[in-house]
């Protein structure tokens, strides 16, 4: 039996991440999960899929964060379990479903600090798209109808949102060549020549 | 092996039944902080009782200190402990140990700034902080011993935060255990058979938390722990600096208003009282007892938390309403218990701290006076943990604002003006009852609207 592996993809808004990854996924025969893994960790867990999703690659002021974890973190002695709705334990509920999903299939997952949380799998491959930012804009405005100003706007405001929630699990910089095995720009290659990237990046490790 | 908490899927909660949960994750929580609350209080019992009223009044005006100190130590703890249980959450041991490093590195440095600046300037503080000539010498014995010590009472409770979100929390209990005991054990010796006064009060305190530092050391030492001290992690790392201050800003916001409340307390009772000393040593007294049922109040709604808060989440809202039910019902028993031991027999209590006659007359009168709402309060409380669980932390925030702060700061700067002494005293029931009955809107405005 060949052993398990993973692809995991951080992306920059509008970079063509996500249809970079579903190419890859139809010529390796695998899952994508993106979201799709929210749902996974909801079923495990018996918490609805609309409290992960809320929590979901979001920024949480650090101002807020302080005081949620002020009773938690200083008087709780709640034998180790936090208030089970807060960003940090469904986060780590959500690593825990991600961890047992390696487990049993090989696949690709899109962001969700994927690369940090599976670090120690022997067979994990990341990878970091990028794109120019004209580029980005474009593409954000063709797949949500909305104005060159409003996509540009658009794309700062998810790095500053990806960037933060990244940064603050991860024990690595957002879109930092050295935290993942390969970053590429998806404006030099295409989408298309990107997967190829990928595609060979695999084999050579073989 | 280490025990560091995989948390899992705490499935339990939303099947076992709610009285039970309830018991099971409230007990250790009440434990804990009645403990502290309980040991502060028969410390100022024996400071009382061994060296007079005026070391009450003068221990009293410490208070501020003690809240300020605490703040900063929360701010370190909290941002530490956060970062901590993520790094620990994700298996990143490499990352935690320098979280941890960073941690106590930031204590030493926060602690002998504080303790330092504070010691220069003490006399100036503790005049601003409500003593009078009467009562400072009292206040700066007992200041300059807690002020030497500072380093080891910011280490010790960092470290406890650390172990706590660690996945030792039975550990972090008994070192607040351990502190307690060697407490009360060191704390009449000192007073009592050495005839240090209040001076040995304070040194019994210090001497108990280091005690308890050098075995929380012991236990962190450990190389087989995943999660140990050793050498190099203590160089600061920018990233996780900024992470641990930013975080702990709001933790130490709150205790910082906190201090800035008794400030204007101990201000108020000085300006408007017929003996400003008697007064503020009465409110130390007042304050203590009090607290102790506020602290219990605490524990119950940590206990509540995780329970409403899986359940919320999977939404089973007749749980949900349950534990809350139970909570509340939790609550109520023991603020009924406080307000007939604060309204029945408050000068029975008085005298365990003094001999004095009019301090006892005093005490009791603003025993009676603050514990009028203490009901209200309690379900103030459990609301403020409630809307927290179900991370609604706006609502959460407000209202635990309302009562420590919105409505107590006004009341307590304009009340006074029309009552005099009294109007410091009711500010504080007005405040509880206001704070409840907002507290009760808005729980019955969440469940209306499902």
């Amino acid at each position: 039996m060949e052993e398990k592996y993973i692809i995991s993809i951080g992306r920059q808004l509008g970079s063509g991440g996500r249809e970079i990854a579903a190419k890859l996924a139809e010529r390796l025969n695998i899952n994508v999960y993106d979201k799709k893994l929210l749902q996974v960790a909801a079923k495990e867990t018996g918490i609805d899929a609309a409290v992960f999703e809320n929590a979901d690659e979001q920024e949480t002021n650090p101002f807020m964060r302080g005081l949620i974890a002020l009773k938690g973190v200083m008087g709780s002695y709640g034998m180790g379990v936090g208030s089970c709705m807060d960003e940090d334990s469904l986060f780590e509920m959500q690593s825990d479903g991600m961890r047992r999903l390696v487990e049993k299939e090989s696949c690709i997952i899109i962001g969700r600090c994927a690369e940090y949380v599976l670090r120690d799998h022997p067979r994990i491959h990341s990878f970091f798209i990028t794109a120019d930012m004209p580029d980005r804009v474009a593409r954000i405005m063709e797949h949500d109808g909305v104005s060159e100003a409003k996509a540009k706007e658009i794309a700062e405001k998810g790095d500053k949102k990806r960037r933060a929630y990244h940064d603050y699990y991860a024990n690595s910089g957002w879109g930092v060549a050295e935290s993942y095995d390969l970053c590429i720009n998806s404006s030099r290659l295409g989408v298309d020549g990107c997967v190829e990237v990928i595609l060979n990046f695999i084999n050579l490790r073989r | 092996m280490s025990r560091v908490s995989t948390k899992g899927v705490p499935m339990e909660l939303g099947t076992e039944k709610i009285s039970r949960l309830l018991m099971q994750y409230a007990i250790p929580a009440i434990i804990a902080q009645t403990a502290a609350s309980l040991y502060h209080m028969i410390d100022s019992i024996f400071i009382g009782q061994g060296v007079g009223p005026l070391a009450i009044s003068g221990l009293a005006t410490t208070f501020p200190f003690m809240n300020l100190s605490a703040a900063f130590g929360a701010m370190i703890g909290v941002g530490g402990a956060t970062q901590l249980s993520v790094k620990l959450g994700q298996r990143d041991y490499d990352a935690a140990c320098v979280i941890l490093g960073n941690l106590v590195t930031l204590n030493v440095i926060m602690g002998s700034l504080f303790g330092g600046i504070s010691l220069i300037f003490l006399d100036e503080i503790l005049y601003f902080f409500g003593a009078s000539e009467a009562t400072l010498p009292y206040a700066r014995d007992f200041m300059e011993v807690v002020l030497y010590g500072n380093i080891i009472t910011h280490l010790y409770l960092g470290i406890n935060a650390a172990l706590r979100a660690s996945g030792h929390p039975k550990e972090s209990m008994y070192a607040t255990i351990i502190t307690v005991v060697c407490n009360l054990i060191l704390a009449p010796l000192f007073i009592y058979v050495f005839d240090w006064g209040i001076r040995g009060a304070a040194l019994a305190t210090m001497l108990s938390q280091a005690v308890t530092l050098s075995w929380q050391i012991k236990l962190l030492s450990n190389p087989n722990e995943l999660l140990h001290l050793h050498k190099g992690i203590y160089a600061l790392k920018a990233r996780f600096v900024k992470g641990i201050l930013s975080i702990g800003l709001s933790p130490f916001l709150i205790n910082a208003a906190a201090c800035v409340v008794v400030i204007i307390i101990n201000k108020g009772l000085r300006q408007y009282g017929d003996n400003g000393d008697m007064a503020i040593a009465s409110y130390g007294i007042a304050n203590r007892v009090i607290f102790v049922f506020i602290m219990v109040i605490l524990g119950v709604t940590q206990g509540m938390q995780p329970i409403v808060g899986y359940n919320f989440g999977a939404r089973n809202h007749d749980r949900v309403k349950e534990t809350l039910k139970q909570t509340l019902a939790w609550a109520l028993v023991v603020t009924f218990t406080g307000f007939a031991l604060c309204e029945g027999i408050p000068e029975l209590i008085s005298r365990a701290f003094t001999t004095d006659a009019t301090l006892v007359e005093n005490a009791a009168k603003g025993m009676r006076i603050s514990s009028i709402f203490i009901m209200l309060a309690g379900v103030q409380m459990v609301a403020t943990n409630f809307f927290q669980s179900i991370n609604m932390v706006n609502k959460a925030i407000f209202l635990s604002l309302t009562r420590q702060v919105l409505f107590l700061i006004p009341l307590l700067l304009i009340l006074p003006h029309f009552m005099g002494e009294d109007g410091v005293w009711y500010s504080i029931p007005i405040a509880d009852l206001i704070s409840g009955i907002l507290a009760i809107v808005l729980l019955r405005g969440q469940f209306k609207t499902r």
